[in-house]
């Protein structure tokens, strides 16, 4: 087992630095960098050029490609994600302040999620071919094929048209210093990505719950007499979870990482609307350095998953 | 032709802007704000212009304006990146936005569309001649009451170092740093301050518009205390940074916050400003955001990305709101390369024939636009009167007329004989009109009975700019310019003038020269006037040599009917308010106001900002 994580942390390592390439050559590729898009839009064309050059320089950008990647790469090495083009503040120090937004939407965007697609994927399973199932799945397909800002929008609409509470867009508040307004904010994007987020969970949970339900030790724990509760909540779905779970790793830490298209829709400023203004405004350093920290947890909720795995069923064992 | 604007068309997203600050800040844009104080840098939409008029739209059902009253705290939003917190070296337009609510300048506009003038810091002011100037300032005005200028008296010396640094782009430490403005501050050779209120400034040659470009938005004073103490940091957003003796006082700018700003209750002009403060929301360019924000009364006013939703929220809520209309400061061109493919003056007057500006103002901006000639119309003060350029060739409502003339240009020019021409669209304007490569060609080739005429997207950065100086650029279509001035005495030296630092298309005309730099020379507004129109009609006479200006459109804002103020024109039942179409942040302060009476300031979110 440890010899697998071990090599396992090896294998994510290469996977975090071909991100970081993969991300460094992408963001050059696009049109246009920081000094074009931010700086040099006001000048008059024959104040241009040189002030370009020195706003290239004082960014480091009129340095060779190789160089700006050496420089880079030697920083994740540190720990150090760069430095923003358009605050000049460590791009820790930005996360620092929009994590506390993402995690308080991912959190509610899980918890809304699974308190829905957990239930509706058991009972969907379990009334397999009555109305009910029928009904479940009907919204579960439904939940897969609407695109979040759909229902964002209809929710905001609705709320907006019958004035039902007003959403402190401005106000950027937190659950821990007013949880009353950070609710009123949430709400909506919360029920969006948890519906649309989980659906596939739903799906997921009761496929493998029916595939489970035909089990002979299920049949078996019938037979003996436990209770239907019991057996599904004890056997069944401790077992049918457990492709379910790679599934809900990725959606968490997919959640989490970032809505980008829920927090600019809210104005929430998290790490999603921050990769998005980044990246408009060419601002690399921050995006690449984001991009590779949400690689790097994507990658590490996969290994603890798949460390989980073992956890869950003993006769999974790792060479 | 100019190279500023691409701010506005990178930010045209949204950004513009703008789309940006003026009840209709960018953002790029976040514009709603920015629009309320005028100078919008988005796009617009509405009904059909009316021959040399701009378009009326969605009713208005706000009453008559009642009486002015005090306090209340104004929202809207800001831009989300600033460059600097020294007005001197910054390189963006936001710094100097924002530093309109916090400084002076010595003088300033009453009108920013006419390009009217009246002192601001300064009590008073006399053009000696054209290269002369003498202000004196007003005595006891105190920069903000805070370290580490701690109110002391803004005096003479504070004008001489705020000129003397930009000219000489020099730091307290002694090191040079770029300042954007610098080549304007360089042509003052001499400043005299006899005493410590008065401030006389001699320029290198006469000057007709040394007054305009200090009455402009990037014009501001700051501390001189403020700046040194901030000069190694002047990216770091702080609102200690921003000191000066204007309307308001910065309570919080910082990275990633809200701007908060409060009342100066020692400004200098009496009961002003109207309101207790300000709050520049950051609020990224999403629609839906800001929707709703503005219908929850978190914003006070409101320009979505696409105008007809803002007028359709404004129709959805009548007698609660209205609608302000405001010209958009980027200027529609068709540019046509006179060194190369259109070295034949008719063939540019052809094109400038062919093209349907009324058309093209129905087609992208669902007909919210008025034509311009070659000073556009927003530029109230010196624009051919629309009554006058719809008479005049390319500008006639008549288009079977203008269709037949420009088929005998075309064909007397040899147009006929060039083969294929591509008029290019810059992707930017792609972006949000991706039709156009079918719509342009179409329109010349019908125009011309042709089928000579073709569009491809082309990169502003990588094909246009890079071959503005070297003369080979391309010929294209869409926004060129940013109009940041009422006075265009300056663009049309640059743009024509044989020595003119934008003089892409090489224009030499002796005749046209003397023009110009009789128009600059001039401090007398009627004189000048005068010779730009000669200007502009000469232009016109030869196919304003290839730079061919075709129209600006217009821009809706929703307001509560509580936000007051800031409009040249009330609305009234059925007409939308007019706004001003050049930046009149500066006038925020004494303009912009809640009427706190209102019955829809009722279930307003409350605001504070100390």
């Amino acid at each position: 087992m440890t010899q697998y994580i071990l090599r396992r942390l090896l294998l994510n390592v290469v996977v975090i630095w071909l991100v970081a390439s993969l991300v460094f050559v992408a963001v050059r590729a696009l049109p246009g960098d920081f000094v074009l898009t931010q700086v040099a839009t006001n000048l008059e064309l024959a104040d241009n050029q040189a002030a370009i050059a020195e706003a290239r320089r004082l960014l480091g950008l009129d340095k060779p490609l190789w160089q700006q990647y050496a420089v880079f790469i030697a920083g994740l090495a540190t720990g150090d994600l760069g430095t923003s083009y358009a605050t000049r503040r460590s791009t820790w120090a930005e996360l620092g302040d929009r994590l506390p937004y993402t995690l308080e939407l991912g959190t509610m965007i899980v918890l809304i999620g699974f308190s829905i697609s957990l239930p509706v994927g058991i009972i969907s399973a379990v009334k397999q071919d009555t109305w009910i199932d029928y009904l479940l799945r009907g919204f579960a397909i439904l939940a897969v094929a609407t695109p979040v800002f759909f229902i964002a929008v209809i929710l905001t609409l609705i709320v907006l048209k019958y004035d039902l509470w007003t959403i402190d867009i401005i106000g950027r508040p937190h659950f821990w210093t007013d949880p009353k307004k950070a609710l009123t904010l949430y709400i909506i994007p919360a029920i969006s990505g948890g519906v649309t987020g989980t659906a596939g969970v739903m799906r997921l949970l009761r496929s493998q719950m029916l595939e489970v339900l035909r089990q002979d030790y299920i049949r078996t724990a019938h037979a003996k007499g436990l209770r239907r509760r019991s057996v599904v909540l004890r056997h069944a779905l401790k077992n049918a979870m457990i492709p379910v779970l790679t599934v809900m790793g990725l959606t968490v830490s997919a959640i989490v990482s970032g809505q980008i298209i829920l927090e600019n829709m809210f104005n929430i400023p998290g790490i999603g609307q921050f990769l998005f203004s980044r990246l408009l405004m060419r601002d690399f350093p921050p995006f690449q350095g984001t991009v590779v920290l949400i690689a790097t947890v994507i990658v590490t909720v996969n290994l603890i998953v798949d460390i989980l795995y073992a956890w869950l069923d003993p006769r999974i064992r790792y060479a | 032709m100019r190279a500023r604007g691409y701010r506005s068309r990178g930010m045209g997203q949204g950004v513009s802007r703008r789309r940006f600050v003026g009840a209709g800040l960018t953002l790029t844009g976040a514009a709603a704000f920015l629009a309320a104080c005028g100078g919008k840098k988005e796009e617009a939409k509405a009904p059909a212009t009316a021959p040399g008029a701009a378009t009326q739209v969605a009713a208005a059902t706000a009453a008559p304006a009642p009486e002015i009253t005090r306090g209340g705290v104004l929202r809207g939003v800001g831009p989300q990146v600033y460059d600097s917190v020294d007005p001197h070296r910054a390189f963006g337009d936001p710094t100097s936005w924002l530093l309109n609510q916090v400084q002076s300048k010595l003088v300033w506009y009453k009108n920013p569309d006419t390009g009217e003038i009246e002192p601001d810091v300064a009590q008073s002011y006399e053009a000696l001649d054209a290269a002369t100037y003498v202000f004196r300032l007003r005595q006891g005005v105190k920069w903000h009451n805070k370290p580490p200028a701690n109110g002391r008296e803004f005096v003479a010396d504070d004008v001489r170092w705020h000129i003397e640094r930009q000219a000489t782009q020099k730091l307290a430490d002694g090191t040079e740093s770029p300042m954007r403005h610098s080549a304007f501050y360089k042509a003052i050779t001499k400043i005299e301050t006899p005493d410590k209120y008065t401030v006389r400034l001699t320029l290198n040659e006469p000057n007709g518009t040394f007054l305009d470009r200090l009455a402009a938005y990037f014009s501001t004073i700051p501390n001189r205390e403020a700046m040194e103490k901030f000069e190694k940091d002047h990216r770091t957003l702080h609102e200690d940074a921003a000191i000066g003796t204007g309307p308001y006082i910065l309570v919080e700018w910082r990275a990633g916050k809200n701007v908060v700003m409060k009342r100066n209750p020692d400004y200098f002009r009496k009961d002003v400003p109207i309101t207790d403060g300000q709050i520049w929301t950051i609020l990224f360019e999403d629609p839906n955001a800001q929707r709703a924000a503005f219908e929850q009364k978190q914003l006070d006013s409101w320009s979505a990305p696409d105008p007809s939703v803002t007028q359709a929220v404004v129709k959805a809520n009548p007698g609660v709101m209205y609608e302000v209309l405001s010209g958009v400061a980027n200027t529609v061109y068709l540019h046509l390369n006179m060194n190369q493919q259109f070295k034949d003056v008719r063939l540019v007057k052809a094109l400038n024939m062919a093209f349907d500006r009324r058309q093209a103002i129905q087609v992208f901006h669902l007909g919210l636009g008025q034509v311009s000639g070659p000073v556009t119309w927003l530029q109230e003060g010196f624009a051919i009167p629309g009554a006058d350029l719809v008479k005049l060739p390319g500008y006639r409502t008549d288009r079977e007329a203008e269709k037949r003339e420009a088929r005998q240009l075309w064909q007397a020019g040899g147009g006929p004989a060039l083969g294929e021409v591509d008029i290019k669209i810059p992707r930017t304007w792609l972006a949000r009109w991706p039709d156009t490569p079918q719509i342009i060609p179409r329109m010349l080739n019908e125009a011309l009975g042709v089928t000579q005429f073709k569009s491809t997207p082309t990169d502003y950065n990588e094909e246009i700019i890079p071959n503005l100086a070297n003369g080979k650029f391309p010929n294209w279509f869409g926004w060129t310019s940013q109009v940041n001035s009422p006075d265009p005495r300056n663009d049309l030296y640059n743009n024509f003038h044989t020595k003119g630092s934008t003089n892409f298309q090489k224009v030499s005309n002796p005749e046209l020269d003397r023009l110009l730099e009789e128009a600059r020379q001039t401090v007398d507004q009627k004189k000048a006037v005068q010779i730009v129109r000669r200007i502009q009609e000469m232009l016109l006479e030869n196919g304003q040599y290839g730079n061919v200006i075709l129209y600006n459109y217009i821009s809706p804002t929703a307001r509560w009917n509580y936000l007051r103020g800031l409009l040249k024109e009330e609305p009234t039942p059925g007409k939308s308010a007019t706004g001003y179409n050049i930046y009149a942040g500066h006038r925020t302060a004494t303009d912009l106001w809640i009427n706190t009476k209102d019955p829809t300031y009722q279930g307003r979110p409350p605001a504070t900002v100390n």
